[in-house]
């Protein structure tokens, strides 16, 4: 049997866009060595709801979907983790079981860091510790932000910031617009913005129809930002 | 050598005793998964070994079950040592718990082995 071929993080493709992209370059490769490479497909899961932590993941390609299940067993997506992206970060040092799922909605390629190796890095390296906590940092920022929006925003708002958002982290400039460089399903985005995909599916026509965005099949364009901005009623 | 400590350790690690098995989870301590679901996917290298200490794992291939792992027996350990790519599918039910034995803790269990065998 073969030995799957090993990501080294020098070689990674999100290389300076993950927590511990900055190390040097022989704590880098001891990185590279204590970790464990795995390809996932689409649909398959990196961790579930309720099951215990131990140890980190970092994309190095793709895009995952963190989700919760309510009692009603209605999934919510919480967000979407993407190239250079951790998973599980928060689970390892608050010693509660996975409060979410993380499941692919592409094929990627995840890296896995155990808990006891994460924390003897943290001790040794304040780099890494920075990162980490600049990561949390900027999660508790983004989770206030998206609560307020679902008090303060109605949903064509909310759709206009949530594309708004993904063109930051997923968008591609080319001819036609800002190409969302994402794939999501009607519902998958219905969920993000908590509404029904019908809405959605709607809200979108109205978007068109502005001249916000343009569709071609299954990839979205920004076509007009500023517009959009002003719909999303953001003040930037 | 080092092939060598991890086919040690693997074998220690298979024969252990109840009494051992106790003491390996004083140390490292059991998990229990709430929820059924994939322990490791066909083809990927797995994160840790496993030890069942409660509950069933089964072995996919598919949708065929090709086998079960009980209490008491490992899981993926040869893989996560040697990173070497699952076979099947494992599938961990719920209120199952394990031991992990993770890449740094089977580090350390071979560094113990290597001192030993160093005597």
């Amino acid at each position: 049997m073969s030995k799957a071929a090993k990501l080294e993080c020098e070689n990674c493709p999100s290389q300076h866009k993950g927590i511990f992209c900055e190390l040097e370059s022989l704590a880098l490769k001891n990185v590279s060595e204590n970790k464990v490479v795995n390809k996932y497909k689409k649909g398959q899961t990196l961790f579930v709801q309720g099951n215990p932590p131990f140890g980190m993941y970092c994309v190095s390609t793709g895009n995952i979907k963190i989700s919760q299940v309510g009692e009603d067993g209605k999934e919510s997506i919480v967000r979407i983790a993407s190239a250079g992206d951790v998973l599980g970060h928060r689970s390892i040092f608050t010693e509660q079981y996975y409060n979410a799922t993380a499941t692919a909605v592409e094929d990627c390629t995840v890296c896995f860091l155990d808990k006891k190796y994460i924390l003897k890095l943290v001790k040794e390296s304040p780099a890494v510790a920075t990162n980490i906590i600049s990561k949390l940092g900027k999660d508790l920022g983004a989770a206030e932000k998206r609560l307020t929006s679902f008090y303060q925003k109605n949903v064509r708002e909310r759709l206009a910031e949530f594309l708004l958002l993904l063109k930051e982290s997923h968008g591609v400039k080319e001819a036609e617009g800002i190409r969302l460089d994402i794939k999501l399903t009607r519902e998958e985005m219905a969920s993000i913005i908590a509404t029904a995909p019908e809405t959605l599916i709607r809200f979108m026509s109205e978007l068109k129809q502005e001249g916000f965005i343009e569709q071609k099949g299954k990839t979205i364009y920004i076509t007009d930002e500023p517009g959009l901005l002003e719909f999303a009623n953001i003040l930037y | 050598m080092i092939y060598h400590l991890s086919m040690v350790l693997k074998t220690r690690i298979e024969n252990l005793n109840p009494k051992e098995i106790k003491k390996l989870l004083l140390n490292v301590g059991s998990r229990i998964y709430q929820t059924r679901s994939e322990l490791i996917y066909k083809g990927h290298i797995p994160l840790a070994g496993f030890i069942l200490i409660k509950g069933a794992i089964d072995l996919m291939q598919g949708k065929k079950l090709v086998g079960s792992i009980a209490p008491g027996q490992l899981l993926g350990l040869n893989e996560a040592l040697h990173h070497i790519p699952f076979k099947y599918q494992a599938i961990i039910e719920s209120n199952s718990e394990v031991i992990i034995l993770d890449q740094s803790t089977l580090k350390e269990l071979s560094q113990e082995i290597a001192e030993i065998v160093a005597k």
